[in-house]
């Protein structure tokens, strides 16, 4: 077990060339100044309610951390792979056997920290395996596994063998430690692997005075923070266990990993591009919402000649994608993970004679030749595929995470000043026109919370009949299709009998489903529409009434209607869009096909209903409860800021001049402006 | 024309796609009949049997074609049950030698090595030693019968990516623990190092070849005198059997790769 990797010191000085690649996160790091710099100004326009959401924003924008999680079957060279991004081979254990269950998180951050590094280890509860043994993944279906339905029962064989070793091993101390966790102002090797090396263990003689792999069993996650010079962004970089692997636990661990982070490198092996376990894995990921694949090709270097096999496998790769209607837009890179790390342990001469000469056939083509300025450690560093696959990942990270929280602060600063010069605005013309109010505050606000009340009633109760009539639509085409379906497979088993493969594409049904979405999806922007506008006006006119002049007209920008998201769940694979056998056992069963009509049909029914529900859900939290949230933050916000300004114009003409600081109003005035062309900037 | 069983043996290569298996039978063909490629082939199943006759296609309705093995990659996969071949090298006067396409190929479905199975009488399962025995390798070996499970021998392939022989010994003591018991052997080998491997007897032995081969004589005599109605007397294990000196052995008869 003393693997020489393991027993070096983390951290390595880190070789310049690491930074290849991450330009575009300094780029969106630039882009970023001018909101640092309008959320400044903002700070010293607000008052002191409204600074604690300025400073909740500044630390929003500070905190911005992309994460990117690397996946793919066991042994493919994720964990070496993640040791080159980082610039620290050795750093996160690799073995030859897996032997790891952990995910383990890699908190990055560019300036230095205190304490330098440090550790949580997560434990496992009973609840977390139960849900690993319940919330069966699906790989081995999709992928078509032989005995694919047992694997649930197999988890839970070995979830048990293993809690029970680690109850007998750990002893009293087994209970206290479940659902609990460790946490360390340090880290270093032999941290790490007490923690998360499970070791060589089944044989008989697993020597339990080693303190390697001690709570490996029962811990769930690490959390390793550190600092990354060379990357100029906080950044999570995810490791997993792997899936296919026999010990089934390391593949559910896996994917219940996929939903952390929004980019997902799927690791492969040159060997053997693209099995049916992977493009499973690709189509889990993608059937997930917004999920961004990258695939990388690892071990080039073991191919005897990568430069003519890359093509091959590219092509091979992309008709499989294509074939099996994988998303387009998936982008493939070719590397080598052990050329990466031979690049930052400086040292060519450790690479075996093969790889080197894998190497210098690669390095022929015209595309992946390195720039004649590179210094030979530069060049074999371009060559691993790793800054390539850097620079794709940053520029994902920085059009996804980046640039949508971005935008999101960017609106919450805009709001916040427009609503600021609205009520400075306002209190100067007050204070010039002698404009008050003429109703008690608290009058004012009930009137308003009326309004409120009304509109989003009744917004929600036009919304739910677009909802239903949404429903009743999916529910008559699923209708339609099933017994189209059923039709079609009584028909091909009464001529073709059980032995030929019976398909049935579902592609009709999405198209109807489709235009069920973007039905609902029209009904949801002109409701939005109508009622936002209803209620500005309502609360324009409430106004005017209040403050006696009917001709003070104030105008209040209708709130956008949220952005719908593409109906994702329609792209869900199931069954039927596999070509398998997964219809065969019915009748293993079942004989006679005509009198099974309705089983049938309720057979398919089953195989469909994910798709809908996922829909169905889909509609009604992205667009129906989003959409009503958008609404009544509208409404809230228009509350508050007519609110406070009643407040303050509640004041007969004299008092009004004392309170109003002119000379302030004027330098409020510069500072809005100054956020504003700040602003301007980003858009 | 159907595919009846043959008479000799009949040994499946089987394993996920680019895990060696071509390689494995051109080496003991001793010639390259076979593509080799590092993508899936969407080869059907090739049966080389001892004989002169041309190839056929033979189609899911067990009716022979003649096809043309160099252009192997047009024969259509989903109405050809397999392709047989008849040659004359030493290895197939005692045994047949079934080449399966790899699993876990996605464009490959499964009908086409359930229709073939059947001909099998033992199997080497070919598994890539730096992922060696995986889930998806596990679970179809399952599905196999365990009489023939006994008699199959687990080949870890491209051995000599294993730096170093602690690891070595690490991923065979792991592979053999998960599969041990679903085996009649496990033996490593270097295939490539095999191929170049020529008179030279120790390079023979060291890349595993030579252990192999005399497993691999074993499993078929043991499956011969069972087909004679020699029965194996209850426990011994087939794999104990001392290969005698002079039934044939399989060595390699080229040491040059053909080209193409």
């Amino acid at each position: 077990m003393n693997m020489s990797a393991h027993s070096e010191a983390p951290f390595n000085a880190s070789p310049e060339f690491l930074s290849a690649g991450f330009e575009p996160l300094q780029r969106a790091k630039k882009r970023l100044n001018p909101l640092a710099r309008a959320l400044a100004d903002l700070e010293r326009v607000a008052n002191l309610g409204s600074q604690k959401k300025v400073r909740a924003l500044q630390r929003q924008l500070q905190g911005i951390e992309p994460s990117i999680t690397f996946i793919g079957q066991v042994k493919s060279g994720k964990t070496t792979l993640i040791n080159t991004i980082i610039g620290q081979h050795g750093l996160l254990p690799a073995d030859v056997n897996p032997w790891t269950s952990v995910v383990t998180t890699l908190k990055l951050t560019p300036l230095p920290i205190e304490p330098p590094t440090s550790a949580i280890f997560d434990f496992f509860d009973d609840d977390e395996w139960d849900r690993l043994i319940s919330s069966g993944g699906r790989i081995g279906e999709l992928a078509n596994r032989a005995g694919a339905d047992d694997q649930i029962e197999q988890v839970r064989s070995q979830i048990e063998a293993m809690r029970e070793k680690s109850r007998r091993r750990l002893g009293r101390k087994f209970e206290m430690l479940l659902g609990s966790h460790h946490q360390y102002g340090y880290f270093d090797s032999e941290l790490i692997e007490r923690y998360i090396c499970l070791g060589d263990n089944f044989g008989e003689d697993f020597d339990q005075s080693d303190q390697t792999g001690r709570f490996a069993d029962i811990t769930k996650s690490a959390q390793l923070r550190m600092r990354a010079e060379h990357i100029p962004f906080h950044l999570s970089i995810r490791d997993t266990p792997g899936i296919n692997d026999t010990f089934l636990m390391r593949e559910q661990i896996t994917l219940q990993s996929i939903r952390e982070s929004r980019i997902c490198v799927v690791v492969l092996s040159a060997h053997q591009a693209l099995s049916s376990d992977d493009l499973a894995l690709i189509r889990l990921i993608t059937n997930a919402k917004s999920r961004d694949v990258i695939i990388f090709v690892n071990r080039i270097d073991e191919l005897e000649a990568p430069l003519q096999q890359v093509e091959h496998i590219k092509e091979s790769i992309r008709n499989t994608l294509l074939k099996h209607r994988a998303p387009v837009g998936i982008e493939l890179i070719f590397g080598s993970a052990l050329w990466a790390t031979s690049a930052i342990k400086g040292d060519i001469g450790f690479l075996p004679k093969d790889s080197k000469s894998a190497l210098l056939n690669w390095a022929e083509s015209a595309e992946n030749r390195p720039p004649a300025s590179l210094k030979p450690i530069e060049m074999l560093w371009h060559l691993s595929g790793i800054p390539k696959l850097v620079a794709v990942a940053s520029q994902r990270m920085s059009e996804t995470v980046i640039d949508e929280t971005t935008a999101e602060i960017l609106r919450k600063v805009r709001n916040m000043s427009d609503a600021f010069r609205v009520q400075d605005d306002f209190a100067e013309k007050a204070s010039l026109n002698g404009l008050s109010f003429a109703v008690a505050p608290a009058q004012f606000k009930s009137q308003l919370s009326a309004i409120k009340t009304q509109c989003s009633d009744a917004f929600a109760e036009e919304l739910q009949r677009a909802y239903d009539e949404f429903q009743d639509r999916l529910d008559r085409a699923a209708d339609g299709f099933l017994n189209r379906a059923t039709d079609s497979l009584i028909e091909h088993l009464e001529s073709y009998g059980e032995q030929e493969t019976w398909t049935y594409d579902p592609t009709g049904l999405r198209l109807l489903l489709g235009s069920a979405y973007r039905n609902f999806e029209r009904a949801y922007l002109s409701i939005h529409n109508e009622f936002a506008g209803a209620c500005a006006e309502q609360i324009s006119q409430l106004v005017s009434t209040s403050t006696g002049e009917e001709n003070v007209k104030i105008s209040i920008a209708i709130p956008a209607p949220i952005r719908i998201p593409p109906p994702i769940a329609i792209g869900k694979t199931i069954a039927l869009d596999l070509e398998s056998g997964w219809w065969r056992s019915w009748w293993l069963r079942r004989k006679g096909y005509d009198s099974q009509t309705k089983r049938f049909r309720e057979l398919i029914a089953a195989e469909i209903k994910p798709m809908l529900e996922a829909l169905k859900q889909d509609v009604r939290t992205d667009i129906c409860v989003a959409g009503q949230a958008a609404l009544d933050a509208f409404l809230n916000e228009q509350i508050s800021l007519w609110t406070e300004i009643s407040a303050k114009t509640h004041l007969d003409q004299t008092d009004l001049t004392k309170v109003l600081d002119l000379a302030a109003l004027k330098h409020r005035n510069a500072l809005l402006n100054r956020i504003e062309s700040n602003l301007e900037l980003l858009s | 024309m159907t595919v009846a069983k043959t008479q000799k043996p009949c040994v499946a290569l089987l394993g996920e796609f680019s895990a060696g298996k071509s390689t494995l039978a051109n080496l003991m063909l001793g010639a390259s009949p076979l593509p080799v490629q590092v993508i899936a082939t969407n080869l059907p199943p090739v049966l080389v049997t001892y004989g002169h006759g041309s190839a056929v296609r033979i189609d899911t309705s067990d009716v022979s074609h003649p096809v043309d093995l160099r252009n192997l990659s047009n024969v259509p996969l989903d109405t050809t049950k397999v392709i047989r071949i008849e040659r004359t090298d030493a290895i197939l006067e005692r045994c047949s030698i079934l080449d399966m396409p790899g699993i876990s190929d996605p464009n490959m479905h499964i009908n086409v090595w359930e229709r073939v199975l059947p001909l099998a009488d033992a199997f080497v399962w070919c598994t890539h030693a730096t992922q060696a025995w995986r889930q998806s390798e596990a679970s179809f070996w399952r599905q196999v019968d365990s009489d023939i499970q006994k008699k199959s021998i687990l080949l870890v392939t491209r051995f000599d990516k294993l730096a170093g022989t602690n690891d070595r010994h690490r991923v065979l003591r792991r592979v053999q623990a998960e599969a041990g018991g679903h085996f009649g052997r496990i033996l490593p080998i270097a295939l490539l190092e095999a191929q170049d491997a020529g008179d030279d007897v120790s390079k023979w032995e060291k890349c595993g070849a030579d252990a192999f081969a005399k497993a691999f004589a074993s499993m078929v005599d043991t499956i011969s005198m069972e087909r004679n109605g020699v029965m194996q007397p209850p426990g011994n294990n087939p794999a104990d059997i001392p290969v005698s000196e002079q039934r044939p052995k399989i060595v390699p008869r080229r040491v040059t790769r053909y080209a193409g």
